[in-house]
């Protein structure tokens, strides 16, 4: 444990010469280079992040003319993955561009692998990540707006209203992060910013599902009663999953109907082990489901305990990876489990 | 009003729920939920606002509104719930959504039997908010504010080691006085130790009462204070066709996020469930955000894109529902602001569609 | 929203395939039974499926049975479609606003349907046949994809033409070997017969499309759009302005219509 987080420790070093000065040069060049794409109409809208509410929020940004490119922002908080957007654009003719981490590469390679979107219409802006804070996380320690938030020394510096405010950095990333194994994208059309320097990340321990397996089966039950009892089926983390692309959702269908509007203890298991069953062997791990659920629910551990039986039952090393094997997507003669 | 000393707010709470089925805040997994309570100890006190809102106790997710049999035999019974309840830790936004949905289940017409029902049965302990969350909170914007006791029973007011109790209602007297029957629990006059012989001259609990809850009628709610809605209905009966709503509506994701989260959206389903030999008549929340909630059987969608769902849901509640009811249907709780993934919330839309700042 | 029970005591096909079906229907206890005004609707329930809005096609001037005329389109309607007389459906209603019969008092009638449309004029044809002597000339112009898509065929050809001052033209899509009646899209249909505005009141009811068409058709032939009066359809879930689904702008379908003149639904957004 203290190995790891000595390691993390060297990741949050790295993010700290990043900072937020660097951070927002990067954000300069991203807006210079996104004007001159879409004044020179080699894409007809660009995908990126500017600015929320406060300055731990940014949204989702599209821009379609070259003047509103200035609007884009680069910083430690842009945490949501722009890549399932381009399922809205699949219709309209032109290339669009996307501005991707690491994390969002891989949910668009699923996105390419599942048929759903045309490698050669999308535009791939890469961007070297040295990790993202948690906004939520950090938000539930203050009741003041953060007005200016960046990263010194490793150290979160968040201003208030009355005062300045410093966190441990490598407390407040998002998990995703604690894991990548590379912050800067490969294969992509276009890089913003610089090389950010590859920290050692934390392998997948599966810790978390240890844990819940430990409960015992009782004890399990128990605990995904809870959490499913808070669930909203609200749908926020399948419509954030770049695994679930489906046209038409079969939980969504009427006839015959899978999944009833029936918010039972039954029901939520229903459609929680569908969708994890649906999305594994291809979840690519980025961990939005679990960020946006606005009632917390673990969802992370569903899809990691079939991560980990993946690797396990199959071989596959690097389940998250779109360009692995899909062991539950494929057949082969030689399979020993086939009669 | 009178005093009830922070350190009897556990025993206050342990009578609460002998005297009725409690439902509290808790905490559950890092969550704040409402949910029932057996004694005071599971009670959080330190909450902005349970992230499920109050009306799910009024407007169940699932609400069993009959039992049939099946034609031929053919029957139908009826269910109605039965419980008294206590809701302790209401806030002023979620009092206001309440009184809202009444318009919607009580007016008109057509009385809802199961939502009456409900609201005869509960009675509500309302909180004010000592602390609103700067970054979410807007309430100030429709005109409500951190102390409003408007729909409660009983209200409370924190004020450092003690609350202040207000009375209401009738019903929150006849709780208020099962509580203190036994005298485990007793409530004081305001003021500080001693101060009920001088309240005479300095004129009197009543007085320190009303200036407490004047503090709390007066105190500031940032983002609502810069987000105050004024004419924006009116606005907005020319702004159907305005270019903004397919901007916005590019972020959305298309979930049902704000829609379950808020406090007075209240679309519904129903829907049967046939089990062998009968079956129940479910409603059922839904959303105007899913895209199947028009769709006919025949294929037609009056609203196919996300740009007719999106300004639905805003020109609901800030023109459709005024024009219907003369109040705006959005109370400023702020479960959108702080949940919705893509910033595509209440207090961003206001604030674009009035070309006000909303950074607090 | 609890329903009553009623039992079905006659099922009429309207149509050659089937797919349109009246029910004749009671209620089991005679005090649950309700009167109704032409153009209102009733919740229809088949238990174990669910609920549907059907407009009445009965005139309220002919009270028992309650008829409902059915195309079978969805779940529901398909699950009623398999029932028998002496089943049991469960009814709610009335609902809605209805055709302004008042107001069409002295006034030439110019009814235009298309289809299942004619279900809920129906009501109201009726209903001023019964009152005959307060309305002016009748005309009723009715088309269907084919001659067996016809529906209320016994009055078309036995009832209503032999009624006073009453018109019955009718269109197919498309027709048959037996068919000697027009062939034409119902719009075309009307402005062949090129009706007067002067003094006129038209009702229309049918697919969207069709009345899409017909509108454009009745103001090519110089009616004003308070002279046109059409029904609309939202999905529906409760039928008394609570479930949130059909509203159009600030109103809702179930409450505020479904009848609307041409005049009020250009006040209102085009999302219907």
């Amino acid at each position: 444990m203290g190995g790891e987080l000595r390691a993390q420790d060297a990741a949050v070093g790295v993010g700290g010469q990043a900072g937020t000065g660097a951070m927002s040069a990067v954000g300069h060049e991203l807006a210079e280079k996104v004007g001159g794409l879409l004044a020179g109409g080699e894409v007809r809208m660009f995908l990126g992040y500017g600015a929320g509410r406060t300055a731990l929020r940014v949204r989702p940004r599209h821009v379609l003319r070259p003047e509103g490119a200035a609007g884009l922002v680069w910083n430690e908080f842009c945490a949501p993955s722009l890549a399932k957007y381009l399922l809205d654009e699949q219709e309209e003719e032109g290339r669009v561009g996307v501005l991707v981490k690491t994390c969002d590469l891989r949910a668009m390679k699923r996105l390419v692998a599942d048929r759903r979107v045309d490698r050669g219409r999308v535009l791939l802006v890469g961007v070297g990540c040295a990790g993202v804070v948690d906004a939520g996380k950090v938000e539930a320690l203050l009741v003041e707006p953060v007005v200016e938030a960046g990263v010194q020394d490793g150290k979160l510096v968040l201003q208030t209203r009355s005062g300045v405010r410093e966190l441990p950095r490598e407390e407040y990333l998002l998990e995703r992060c604690l894991h990548c194994e590379d912050p800067n994208p490969r294969e992509v059309d276009l890089l913003v910013g610089p090389e950010v320097a590859p920290w050692a990340a934390r392998p997948r321990d599966y810790a978390e599902v240890a844990e819940v397996t430990a409960m015992g089966a009782a004890g399990r039950a128990a605990y995904w009663d809870r959490q499913f009892a808070r669930c909203l089926r609200c749908f926020a983390c399948r419509n954030v999953c770049p695994a679930c692309s489906c046209r038409e959702c079969s939980l969504e269908v009427w006839e015959p109907m899978w999944l009833p509007r029936e918010v039972s203890v039954s029901e939520q298991y229903m459609f929680h082990f569908t969708r994890a069953f649906h999305v594994a062997g291809r979840c690519v791990d980025c961990g939005e489901c679990e960020r946006v659920c606005p009632v917390s629910i673990p969802l992370m551990k569903l899809n990691r305990a079939l991560q980990k039986e993946i690797q396990e039952l199959f071989g596959v090393e690097r389940p998250w990876e779109p360009e692995e094997k899909e062991p539950l997507a494929m057949y082969t003669p030689d399979d020993p489990d086939f009669h | 009003m009178r005093r009830l000393e922070r350190k009897d707010m556990r025993a206050f709470l342990d009578k609460l729920a002998s005297a009725a089925s409690l439902v509290a805040p808790v905490r559950e997994d890092g969550v704040v939920v409402f949910r029932p309570v057996s004694s005071g100890e599971q009670v959080v006190l330190d909450y902005v606002n349970p992230v499920r809102s109050a009306k799910e106790l009024f407007f169940p997710q699932t609400e069993v509104m009959f039992r049939f049999l099946p034609s031929p035999v053919a029957g139908i019974t009826p269910v109605q719930p039965d419980r008294q309840t206590v809701l302790f830790g209401i806030r002023p936004c979620d009092l206001a959504a309440l009184s809202l949905l009444d318009e919607v289940f009580l007016g008109g017409d057509y009385r809802d039997a199961c939502w009456a029902r409900r609201r005869e049965l509960t009675t509500l302990v309302g909180m004010a908010c000592e602390q609103p969350d700067e970054s979410s909170c807007f309430c100030t914007a429709f005109g409500i504010t951190p102390g409003t006791a408007d729909g409660a029973d009983i209200m409370l007011y924190p004020a450092g080691e003690w609350l202040g109790v207000e009375v209401l209602t009738p019903r929150g007297q006849a709780l208020l006085d099962r509580v203190l029957s036994d005298g485990a629990v007793a409530l004081g006059e305001i003021g500080p130790p001693g101060a009920a012989s001088q309240a005479g001259a300095g004129g009197g609990a009543g007085e320190a009462g009303d200036r407490l809850q004047q503090e709390y009628l007066k105190r500031p709610v940032r983002l609502g204070d810069r987000l105050r809605v004024g004419d924006l209905a009116k606005e907005l009966d020319d702004r159907f066709d305005d270019p903004y709503w397919e901007e916005a509506s590019r972020r959305c994701l298309g979930c049902g996020i704000c829609t379950y989260l808020c406090p007075t959206c209240h679309c519904f389903l129903v829907t049967d469930v046939p089990k062998r030999d009968d079956g129940v008549r479910l409603r059922c929340w839904d959303s105007c955000q899913f895209k199947d909630f028009l769709l006919m059987a025949g294929g037609h969608n009056p609203r196919p894109t996300k740009k007719e769902r999106t300004r639905q849901r805003f020109m609901h509640k800030l023109n459709y529902f005024v024009h219907r009811y003369g109040r705006y249907l959005c109370t400023g709780c702020g479960r959108c602001v702080q949940h919705c993934p893509v910033g595509l919330d209440m207090a961003t839309v206001i604030a674009d569609l009035r070309g006000v700042s909303e950074h607090v | 929203m609890m329903p009553h029970l009623a039992r079905i005591e006659e099922i009429v096909a309207e149509t050659a395939s089937g797919d349109v079906k009246t029910f004749r229907v009671q209620f089991l206890d005679p005090e649950t039974s309700f009167s109704h005004l032409p153009g209102q609707c009733a919740m229809v329930s088949v238990l174990g499926v669910g609920e549907a809005m059907i407009s009445i096609s009965s005139s309220p001037t002919r009270p028992r049975p309650l008829e409902l005329a059915v195309k079978q389109v969805g779940r529901l309607t398909a699950r009623l479609h398999e029932m028998e007389p002496g089943d049991v459906i469960g009814v709610r209603g009335p609902y809605g606003n209805h055709f302004p019969f008042e107001d069409m008092k002295g006034k030439d009638l110019l009814f235009i349907g298309g289809g299942i449309g004619l279900a809920p004029l129906r009501s109201l044809i009726n209903y001023v046949l019964d009152n005959r002597g307060d309305y002016g000339k009748i005309d009723i112009i009715y088309g269907a994809r084919s001659p067996g898509d016809l529906c209320f065929k016994r009055e078309l050809y036995d009832v209503w033409p032999l009624a006073p001052d009453t018109r019955v033209l009718l269109t197919v899509d498309r027709g048959d070997e037996e068919w000697k009646g027009a062939v034409a899209l119902v719009p075309h249909f009307l402005e062949q017969v090129h009706p007067e505005p002067e003094g006129k009141l038209a009702i229309t009811c049918g697919p969207p499309i069709m009345i899409k068409f017909t509108l454009e058709s009745l103001k090519k032939l110089g009616f004003a759009d308070e002279q046109i009066v059409t029904t609309l359809e939202l999905k529906m879930q409760c039928g008394i302005g609570k479930c949130g689904r059909c509203n159009i702008g600030s109103r809702y379908v179930c409450l505020d219509g479904p009848v609307f003149t041409l005049a009020q639904l250009e006040t209102m957004p085009a999302e219907y």
